[in-house]
């Protein structure tokens, strides 16, 4: 496996759904970095889609693993301010602000299985392979993705409401 | 009747369910169409929320890391590892080898070990054996395809510099194709891509048959083809019948 082409090509979704996961970019980090290194280390090889599905399925279970041990569910409500690349006016940058601290409670507020099937889903995975990854029937994935949504979007208009 | 479930509903909407009595109730019944309609609705607020919470991924660093600790694992399971040597003994084994070859006149060891002044050199740190650099080379274009659902299709790029070439090619591949400078990240489901760029040029392909796509660029849509045909409102520099070139910032 050409370890800077498979890097190049799951590194950043891989950063970017544990970010989501956990609200803690360092942590996230951390966690697609070791998943990386297993997945080298273990000399994963097969089809892109399957490396993929290998590598978010290593880090769901990292995250689990960590927050088993440390219980440190606050660090999800950790601010993590967005640093714009282009200058933008204060007003626009605190609703900016504003509106990512209503996304991470809304995600906080879902149960860990939700959270991952959602996040899963919204890093363009199907049906089939989320359910490999959260170990859940294939058949109710539909479901629970519906759930997880909708507990989302409700989450949202409740964290837009208490603003 | 029986309606579909909200499960079935999410699933049809997701390309994930494609039954035929599933989607002939889907065409007659009111309610669940109005259902699908509302599904569409919240996967587009959850896409837009969750896109709220990205960052831009500092890949090159963080490659040399992990190459840096693949190549530790590695060096640490080879069999010779002074590693795997307890302490005592691979200090024993350096001193030993070290004075044996410090007694030789001429030993490039017992100039090293002297110094040129002939005092003891001082002491450093044992250099880390971390296996060998890649040679450097020139990063390649990172992409993807994403499929593009009943001929929808929203591209949007985030983190570009002012001067970034954005080139919009309209292709007969049913997929759409983005590649952006290697480092670049990527959100993506049907029907919609975003790319957290780094800096370089990007290219977005778009399917001829798309019945609406929109390129949007840092907040600003800069092409939009739908039924009424196509606009083109971003920075364009050229504009051929299969590609268009905007260049962010230069208007």
């Amino acid at each position: 496996m050409d370890f800077d082409a498979t890097f190049d090509q799951h590194y950043g979704a891989l950063v970017r759904y544990c970010h989501r996961l956990t609200g803690d970019r360092d942590l996230a980090e951390d966690i697609a970095q070791e998943s990386m290194v297993r997945l080298f280390d273990h000399e994963v090889s097969g089809p892109a889609a399957g490396v993929r599905a290998w590598l978010f399925k290593t880090a769901t279970h990292l995250v689990r693993d960590r927050y088993r041990v440390s219980k440190n569910r606050l660090r999800l409500l950790e601010a993590h301010p967005v640093e714009p690349s282009a200058p933008e006016s204060p007003e626009r940058s605190l609703e900016r602000r504003e509106a990512r601290e209503r996304a991470r409670e809304a995600l906080e507020a879902l149960p860990a299985r939700d959270r991952e099937i959602l996040l899963m889903r919204y890093s363009g995975f199907s049906y089939k392979e989320i359910a490999e990854a959260i170990e859940v029937a294939a058949s109710s994935v539909g479901t629970l993705l519906a759930r997880a949504e909708r507990r989302f979007a409700d989450a949202l208009t409740v964290a837009g409401n208490t603003t | 009747m029986t309606h579909l479930s909200e499960g079935a509903i999410v699933a049809l909407r997701d390309g994930e369910r494609a039954a035929e009595h599933d989607l002939a109730h889907l065409e007659a019944c009111d309610a669940c169409r109005e259902a699908e309609t509302a599904a569409r609705a919240r996967s587009a607020m959850v896409s837009d929320a969750l896109a709220l919470l990205d960052d831009p991924v500092d890949t090159a660093s963080a490659k040399a890391h992990v190459r840096r600790r693949i190549d530790e694992r590695r060096s640490s399971r080879s069999p010779l590892s002074w590693s795997r040597l307890p302490l005592g003994r691979a200090a024993a084994i350096l001193l030993v080898t070290a004075g044996a070859a410090s007694a030789l006149p001429g030993s490039p060891v017992r100039d090293w070990w002297l110094g040129s002044s002939g005092e003891p050199a001082p002491l450093v740190e044992p250099a880390t054996v971390t296996g060998t650099e890649p040679p450097a080379q020139t990063p390649r274009p990172t992409g993807i395809a994403v499929a593009v659902p009943d001929g929808r299709i929203a591209v949007v790029v985030r983190g570009t510099e002012p001067g970034t070439v954005v080139d919009v090619v309209w292709q007969g591949d049913a997929t759409a194709r983005i590649s952006a400078p290697a480092g670049s990240g990527f959100t993506y489901g049907d029907g919609r891509a975003e790319v957290s760029a780094t800096p370089g040029a990007i290219e977005v392909r778009l399917p001829r048959s798309a019945t609406l796509a929109t390129v949007e660029v840092e907040g600003a849509l800069y092409l939009r083809r739908s039924a009424a045909g196509l606009e083109v409102l971003g920075p364009a520099v050229e504009r051929g019948d299969d590609r268009i070139r905007f260049v962010t910032g230069t208007r």
